[in-house]
């Protein structure tokens, strides 16, 4: 697999900026109530967004050079994505020391720097692929994904880390199932439209579904989050799932993402001399 | 309007004999899996009848380069006649070139962990030599040219060649003569 690094780079930044998010919400709205986890939160997150940089570097052929990435911000994508998650990391690290006790105004707002640098730092990150050498992602649809990663599993990441240190009563398991049924929803039209269009767009579209993971991939991501988690919207005893069943939900959901960035990179049918488009 | 180096090529003279491939092979001194100039069949019944029909394409120096703009080093630099140049020694193989061009022209070599295309032979261009593909040709078919001068009557595209459009590339091309003849 020969894009494994930016599989690994873009999925884990993508759920630390949704999990980085999320708890800047829950803070905002007063849920998080423990100073101490609410570090360790920061600080697994800020790890989570290291570690996703870190494997960018290896899809570079001279990684020991990354740091000229840096130079052309006038005009590529990527310059501007390394830029805003090194500007989402050091603000992180503001964040990280705010989480203490009468530093909550401070920590919220250098907190709503943090995300939106992370926000912004996705966006960019689809940008790259928004191409009219790739007519299938020359649209939205990149953005749209890469923010549908963050938002599925962001918010279940830091339900399953708070309720494990701390079991708060939080809800943010109800988010996955919703985001799970959009996501679903939003492929499935994707990939439909992809059909009705000539050459490369019809390609591509064929290429999806004819992936061998491509089951897997609906599976793991919109299925079972939304099968596992909406019936528990509609008992009629007010009962929540089980938080064991969540975090399987959460990794189950994480593996599907991990396939479909996959299958992204490679059911691409780029622009060609000789294709008919 | 300033210059514009481009390429010329006469799908009405090319025979598909490959000489401009191998001679940019030759003198840019490419590993075995790199290709900077290619030789396409137009498919052949893009005229109506089939007929062989063949294009050879390198960069196309574009107006606005796609390869440029993605590059996140400023490995690339276009200059001041046109011509769209890769500095290997600032390339770190990100490969943004790669997917950005809608032509398949920055190569990405294995074995160097870094991308190259062709540069229009610019060193021979300011020694007053044509560039190795050029001088290549048995059939005259290839040449370098100021797209800025060069006037109307020819073509920006032929069968297959991707949307002008979306790069303005600095090539033109002479139809085969069968069009003519329909």
């Amino acid at each position: 697999m020969h894009e494994l690094p930016l599989v690994i780079f873009t999925v884990l930044s993508q759920i630390a900026v949704g999990a980085l998010f999320t708890m800047w919400i829950v803070d905002l709205k007063g849920g998080i109530l423990n100073v101490k986890l609410g570090k360790g939160l920061a600080i697994s997150i800020f790890a989570l967004a290291t570690v996703a940089i870190l494997a960018s570097i290896f899809h570079l052929g001279h990684p020991l050079q990354a740091y000229k990435a840096l130079l052309n911000v006038q005009t590529s994508w990527l310059s501007r994505e390394i830029w805003l998650f090194s500007l989402m990391l050091l603000t992180m690290i503001g964040y990280i020391f705010t989480w203490s006790e009468g530093k909550e105004s401070q920590r919220r707002i250098v907190g709503a720097f943090s995300s939106l640098f992370g926000l912004i730092a996705v966006m960019a990150s689809a940008m790259i692929y928004v191409l009219p050498a790739m007519p299938a992602w020359n649209n939205f649809s990149p953005i749209f994904f890469f923010v549908m990663t963050g938002v599925l599993l962001g918010p279940l990441y830091v339900g399953v880390v708070l309720y494990f240190f701390d079991k708060e009563s939080l809800n943010l398991w109800k988010v996955a199932p919703l985001m799970a049924l959009v996501y679903a929803m939003s492929s499935f039209f994707y990939i439909t439209v992809l059909f009705s269009g000539t050459g490369t767009l019809a390609a591509t579209a064929d290429n999806i579904i004819n992936h061998p993971m491509f089951v897997f991939r609906g599976l793991l991501s919109w299925i079972i989050p939304v099968v596992v988690l909406l019936p528990f919207f509609f008992l009629k005893v007010k009962k929540k799932p089980a938080m064991m069943l969540v975090a399987i939900v959460f990794i189950l959901a994480f593996a599907g993402e991990i396939i479909g960035r996959e299958i992204f990179y490679n059911t691409i049918v780029e622009l060609d001399i000789n294709q008919i488009d | 309007m300033g210059t514009k180096m481009g390429f010329m090529v006469d799908s009405n003279r090319c025979i598909g004999c490959h000489s401009c491939s191998m001679a940019c092979k030759n003198y840019n001194q490419l590993n075995p899996d790199i290709v900077w100039r290619t030789v396409y069949d137009i498919k052949e019944d893009a005229y109506g009848q089939p007929t062989r029909i063949t294009m050879s394409l390198a960069c196309n120096h574009c107006e606005e380069p796609a390869c440029k703009e993605a590059c996140p080093t400023n490995a690339y630099e276009k200059r001041a006649d046109g011509i769209v140049i890769h500095h290997e020694e600032r390339c770190i193989g990100c490969e943004m070139c790669v997917y950005a061009c809608p032509y398949n022209v920055p190569q990405f070599d294995k074995e160097k962990k870094k991308v190259g295309k062709c540069h229009l032979c610019y060193e021979r261009l300011d020694e007053g030599l044509s560039p190795a593909c050029v001088s290549s040709c048995p059939t005259q078919a290839i040449y370098q040219i100021d797209v800025s001068t060069i006037g109307d009557g020819f073509e920006n595209s032929l069968p297959g060649f991707p949307d002008p459009k979306i790069t303005k590339p600095s090539v033109r091309f002479i139809k085969p003569s069968i069009v003519k003849k329909l």
